[in-house]
């Protein structure tokens, strides 16, 4: 019965960084820990991906961040094979070895000590689920223990997904929960004839997100008007935010007018070019990104390299339509199922999204209405832990 | 039989509510569970069905008149509108030999009750006598008109053949008040949905801790005692001090809402009262969810499904011990006098203390979904068919068999040797051949005889039992013999104008072709008359099953569908196909299946039946697999059949593609093979367009095999309901890619695949087992 379920959630880095995986184990092991159902979170002892991946930043042992009952472990050190393997990764790709392949995902940020600490729990009633795919200790915990251990993969249309490792995760894994149908999708699609029933049937969970009560959002230090467009998120240029400037650049020349883009989040500062037009708060306090997305026309996020995407939902969960980037499956899938926003491909497609909202105002405020139901419908806690839930104990 | 639904609701208020609830669920639940009666509706405009399933809207025979709708009418004198009405129902139920009239809602003031006639039988469903029983705060208070059409309703009701009250409680009143003998009653309950169920995890979260109430501002809900009672509690019982919130969940005016906060105020609660207003249903299955427990302090209930929904949301209740409310939630609530404030006060306080710990929970849950709206149905529809009963004096009847039998291959010869092996016990049963003498075992079962021998034995026999089908080889000579020594004729395929031609257009007896288009007059006169110069004739718009269909004493076909088509229907009765398969698969034979045609445990098998003609849409299946096989989906398809030579290049096109060893037609296979591939299948398409309107003995099959199939929306195909299949395809020239979504949904759903199988084979069993079909064949011979 439900009650009896124990969830284990197994991610590399947990308590300094807040990436889309991340993000998502932190608010499983937290969401389930409230409702009842005892949540551990195994990590390493490595605080986040821009630190060595190799070195120990914290003590091995018993920790609680987030008030979850946290286990970290050091990390393995097995640099130089991983260097070896991104080296043929990026230089020689031709030269690209079975152990290469193999030693990106395991030789990069992985803890054997980890590995073995699961044993003790695995076959004692703890359901265990790693994420994601991209990284080694994912692998190692799912190959240790075949047909034991659930996965979250967050998969992307990326190299790597296609490589052999990739397939022997996926044929030991247990469940695997895909965060939105076209992960799913691209999944079948690579996979679907090698892997069979277990892919198909794997349930599309999506990612919980609800907007935090605040007791006011109406002023803000940051009193900016409404003429402005916003990005949220790591600046990187991974998420295609050269690309957003650029265009965005394009726009401004044509028309003379008001309209801002403003950025919120991490990441490389240098690159917002200075230009009165781009203003970048770097990060704001929770009561402040509610006011600045209030405020917004919409929210940009022309990323092609998306598994969900968190700032579309806190976008409408604000009301305000959205523009992405018409190349990306997933966002482009949340953009059409909501009937929430535009979906340029190109610069001259995005200056005609930007003026289309500007000067469509209904519209506009019908896309917001339309993402706020989209969420609220379907991206809950409840309904997307009942998900979870429902494979974990039912099957 | 032919039953007559009174749609008034559909035009009334009520229709939204709970007598609304009632009369949708009722129909839907009933509808699913028949396949041979008829059911017609009143109604004054069609797009008024459409709260109902496409499944439902399309299974109801509609009776449309504009004075169906009773607002129209009412807008008159309400004397002259119940004669109207009345005159109305009883030109229904001559012109199309109804046996019972059902009133779902009697009642309201906004419907007519109409006058029973002698000719037939009248039931109605009855929700409560709460006018009556709290005379002082309704019926005295009403002008003295609708005091009368209220008695004046009472009167007619109880000239009723048969009363369902909606519950135990509004049965004694039923006695009581309106005289009414038990034996003249059976209580019909209320069901809940499936939709209410409980917050799924250990622990609630929800941003305040609410009491929830379900009322109405009416004075029968107790809506301000409720504030009393939540005030009482907060005072002198809550010793934990929990900031609860008492949820009041109705639609409310602006005066009403005046009043309940003005009250609030006044016990200092104004606060902790949330009016929600009207939720949606989402809306209001998540308040039921997040609840802290449930209070209904109702002063009178028919049924009280509030109380029965919170218990399937998994809450505690504190409800009233009043009416019907004790029988609804049984030993899981917590009962009080409703005008004991503090009586109320003290429940609420030990329904908070009993939790809301998930086993609780699901223990309430389980206890409320037991109240299926298929109990009640099944129920009001036995009752309804009983009352048409008649008492048959038992005789062992003795009947001609005239069919094709194995060792013939046809459907219909497997059809009949399952049939007539299943009814020898019960009929004296003399088996005609025509050419070919029937297999052994029929030989040692049964008395055989030669057809031409039928004419001197036919004066012995209570009744004939001729199978028409579409092939000339069998159906030749017991056509003629259905012809010329008319008895009961079982028509498996609507349409036998292929047959026809193929036996007697061009033959030296072309008479019996001729004497088949009469039935169609001038039109079928001139067609004929083109048919003999040019050779071949319009085979769909001439079905040709109707002069055999008027000439025959009895008709037996599978299907309404079947029987709406024939021209003469008043002798047609509809027995459907049985679905059954005898015998048991070995496991070698499934193994040696699976090696034959390289099946992994890791592949979706989806398998087609039959002949593979161009009927069964081999092209549309083939395209829509290639496109799931493109997606990468795991699928291996087998077409399990005879290839016909006009679908023959279909697979040789798949010769040396990627496909060729995905998509496979097996040709002719032994039954070991053919059953083993049914039960192996993890989906199964059945599809047939044009369709001659035969029953598809496979399809039938799959469903006894608890499997998921995909059928056509088309014609007889529509009487399947929605729950047992995966589909219905509709032949719009989308079939590829609604064909190709349906699967990918299906095979991505595994809970789904487990519903519709577990549901087929309810259906199979229940409806269409093989006992049901051969007692129906057994009564409908023991009634001649």
């Amino acid at each position: 019965m439900v009650n009896t379920t124990k969830l284990i959630i197994v991610t590399p880095w947990f308590g300094e960084f807040a990436g889309g995986a991340e993000v998502l184990a932190k608010s499983l092991a937290i969401e389930f820990n409230h409702r009842g159902i005892e949540t551990l979170v195994f990590t390493t002892c490595c605080k986040s991906p821009y630190a060595d991946w190799w070195h120990n930043d914290y003590e091995e042992g018993e920790y609680e961040v987030y008030g979850l009952q946290t286990f970290r472990f050091s990390v393995n050190n097995t640099k130089a094979l991983y260097d070896d393997a991104l080296d043929g990764f990026i230089h020689h790709k031709d030269k690209m070895t079975k152990e290469r392949y193999e030693n990106f995902f395991l030789a990069g940020i992985n803890s054997d000590n980890l590995v073995q600490g699961l044993s003790q729990y695995i076959d004692n009633g703890y359901e265990v689920i790693a994420m994601p795919y991209y990284q080694g200790l994912t692998h190692s915990v799912v190959n240790a223990y075949p047909h034991k251990v659930s996965i979250t993969p967050c998969f992307h249309d990326e190299e790597p997904f296609y490589w052999k490792p990739v397939e022997t995760m996926l044929k030991n894994a247990k469940y695997i929960f895909y965060n939105a149908e076209e992960e799913k999708e691209l999944t079948i699609k690579n996979y679907g004839k090698i892997i069979g029933k277990k892919l198909i049937e794997s349930t599309v969970t999506g990612v919980g997100i609800e907007r935090i009560t605040l007791q006011k959002t109406t002023t803000s230090r940051l009193s900016v008007g409404n003429d402005y467009f916003i990005y949220m998120g790591r600046k990187e240029e991974g998420k295609n935010v050269h690309l957003l400037i650029q265009w965005f650049l394009s726009y401004i020349q044509k028309q003379d007018n008001e309209l801002k883009l403003i950025f919120i989040g991490g990441g490389n500062a240098s690159l917002i070019p200075s230009h009165k037009k781009f203003i970048d708060y770097g990060y704001v306090s929770e009561s402040d990104k509610q006011y600045l997305l209030k405020n917004a026309k919409g929210l940009i996020n022309l990323s092609e390299n998306e598994s969900f995407s968190i700032v579309l939902m806190e976008a409408w969960l604000s009301k305000i339509p959205i523009i992405v980037h018409g190349d990306c499956a997933v966002t482009k899938g949340h953009a059409i199922r909501a009937n929430g926003g535009l979906f340029p491909q190109n610069k001259e497609e995005f200056i005609l999204c930007l003026d289309y909202l500007l000067n469509n105002k209904d519209d506009a405020y019908s896309m917001g209405i339309n993402g706020f139901n989209y969420v609220t419908d379907n991206y809950t806690h409840d309904m997307v832990l009942e998900k979870y839930l429902r494979v974990l104990e039912v099957k | 039989m032919n039953i007559l639904i009174d749609g008034q609701t559909l035009h009334t208020p009520e229709i939204n509510r709970g007598i609304g609830t009632y009369f949708k669920e009722m129909i839907e639940a009933m509808l699913r569970n028949d396949f041979v009666n008829n059911f017609y509706i009143t109604i004054e405009d069609e797009k008024k069905l459409s709260c109902f399933s496409d499944f439902t809207q399309n299974k109801l025979i509609k009776l449309r008149n504009p004075s169906c709708n009773p607002t129209l009418l009412l807008n008159r004198d309400r004397a002259l509108a119940s004669k109207r009405y009345t005159n109305l129902i009883n030109i229904f139920c001559k012109e199309n030999k109804i046996n019972v009239y059902w009133n779902p809602n009697p009642q309201m003031d906004n419907t007519i009750l109409p006058l029973k006639n002698k000719y037939i039988k009248y039931v109605a469903t009855i929700y409560d006598l709460i006018p009556y029983v709290m005379k002082d705060i309704y019926f005295s208070t009403w002008p003295e008109s609708i005091q009368k059409v209220y008695l004046e309703k009472i009167e007619i009701l109880k000239e009723y053949d048969h009363i369902f009250p909606i519950s135990k409680s509004t049965q004694e009143d039923t006695i009581d008040i309106m005289d009414i003998s038990e034996s003249k009653q059976t209580v019909t309950f209320c069901g809940v949905n499936k939709k209410f169920k409980p917050y799924p995890f250990p622990q609630i979260v929800t941003d305040e801790s609410y009491i929830l109430y379900l009322g109405g501002f009416d004075p029968r809900k107790n809506m301000f005692q409720s504030i009393d009672a939540f005030a009482l509690f907060m005072k002198e019982y809550n010793s934990e001090r929990i900031p609860y919130k008492l949820y009041l969940v109705c639609t409310l005016g602006a005066e009403a809402k005046d009043k309940l906060i003005t009250y609030a105020k006044k016990k200092k609660i104004e606060k902790d009262l949330v009016l929600t207003g009207f939720l949606r249903e989402k809306e209001l299955l998540k308040v039921y969810q997040k609840a802290k427990c449930f209070f209904f302090p109702s002063l009178y209930e028919g049924f009280g499904l509030p109380v029965l929904e919170a218990l399937s949301s998994g809450l505690s209740v504190a409800c009233a011990d009043n009416s019907s409310l004790p029988e609804v939630a049984q030993e899981f609530a917590h009962y009080f006098n409703a005008n004991d404030i503090d009586a109320m006060a003290l429940s609420l306080e030990k329904a908070l203390k009993d939790g809301t710990c998930l086993e609780s929970r699901l223990k309430r849950h389980t206890y409320a979904s037991s109240y299926t709206w298929e109990k009640p149905a099944k129920i009001l529809l036995k009752k309804i068919l009983s009352l048409e009963e008649k008492k048959v004096i038992y005789k062992k009847k003795k009947i001609a068999w005239v069919s094709p039998l194995p060792p013939q291959r046809s459907g219909i010869s497997n059809y009949s040797k399952v049939l007539i092996l299943g009814m020898k016990d019960d009929l004296k049963i003399d088996i005609y051949y025509d050419t070919v003498i029937p297999e052994q075992e029929l030989i040692e079962k049964f008395e055989i005889f030669s057809l031409d021998t039928l004419a001197e034995n036919f004066n012995h026999y209570d009744e004939v039992i001729y199978h028409l089908g579409n092939n000339s080889e069998f159906h030749t000579n017991i056509y003629k013999y259905a012809w010329n020594y008319p008895s009961t004729v079982v028509i498996h395929d609507w349409n036998m104008h292929p047959f026809m031609q193929h036996s007697f257009l061009n033959s030296g007896e072309s008479v019996y072709y001729d004497d088949a288009m009469k039935i169609y007059g001038e039109e079928g006169r001139r067609e004929l008359n083109l048919t003999k110069k040019r050779g071949y004739s319009n085979i769909e718009k001439f079905p040709m099953s109707d002069a055999i269909a008027k000439k025959s004493k009895r008709v037996i076909v599978h299907h309404q569908w079947v029987r709406e088509q024939l021209i003469t229907k008043s002798n047609v009765e509809v027995i459907p196909h049985f679905s059954y398969i005898d015998g048991n698969i070995e496991k070698d034979n499934i193994k040696n299946f699976r090696n034959k045609y390289i099946l992994s445990k890791n592949d979706f098998l989806i398998s087609i039946f039959g002949d593979i003609n161009k009927n069964k849409l081999p092209e549309t299946i083939i395209d829509a697999s290639k496109i799931l096989l493109d997606k990468g989906y795991p699928v291996k398809v087998i077409f399990a059949g005879k290839i016909q030579d006009d679908t023959r290049y279909l697979f040789d096109s798949l010769k040396k593609t990627n496909y060729e060893s995905k998509i496979i037609a097996t040709d002719y296979l032994n039954d070991s093979e053919y059953f083993s591939c049914m039960f192996e299948s993890d989906l199964i398409i059945n599809l047939r367009n044009p369709s001659m309107g035969e029953a598809s003995g496979t399809l039938l099959q799959a469903f006894y095999a608890k499997k998921a199939v995909i059928i056509g929306d088309l014609n007889q195909y529509k009487e399947f309901p929605d729950e047992i299949v995966v589909g219905k395809i509709r032949y719009d020239g989308t079939e590829v890619k609604q064909l190709s979504q349906i699967i990918q949904h299906f095979l991505e759903n595994s809970n789904l695949k487990k519903i519709i199988e577990d549901n087929a084979k309810r259906y199979s069993d229940r409806i269409l087992g093989l006992h049901t079909i051969t007692r129906r064949y057994i009564k409908g011979i023991s009634d001649i």
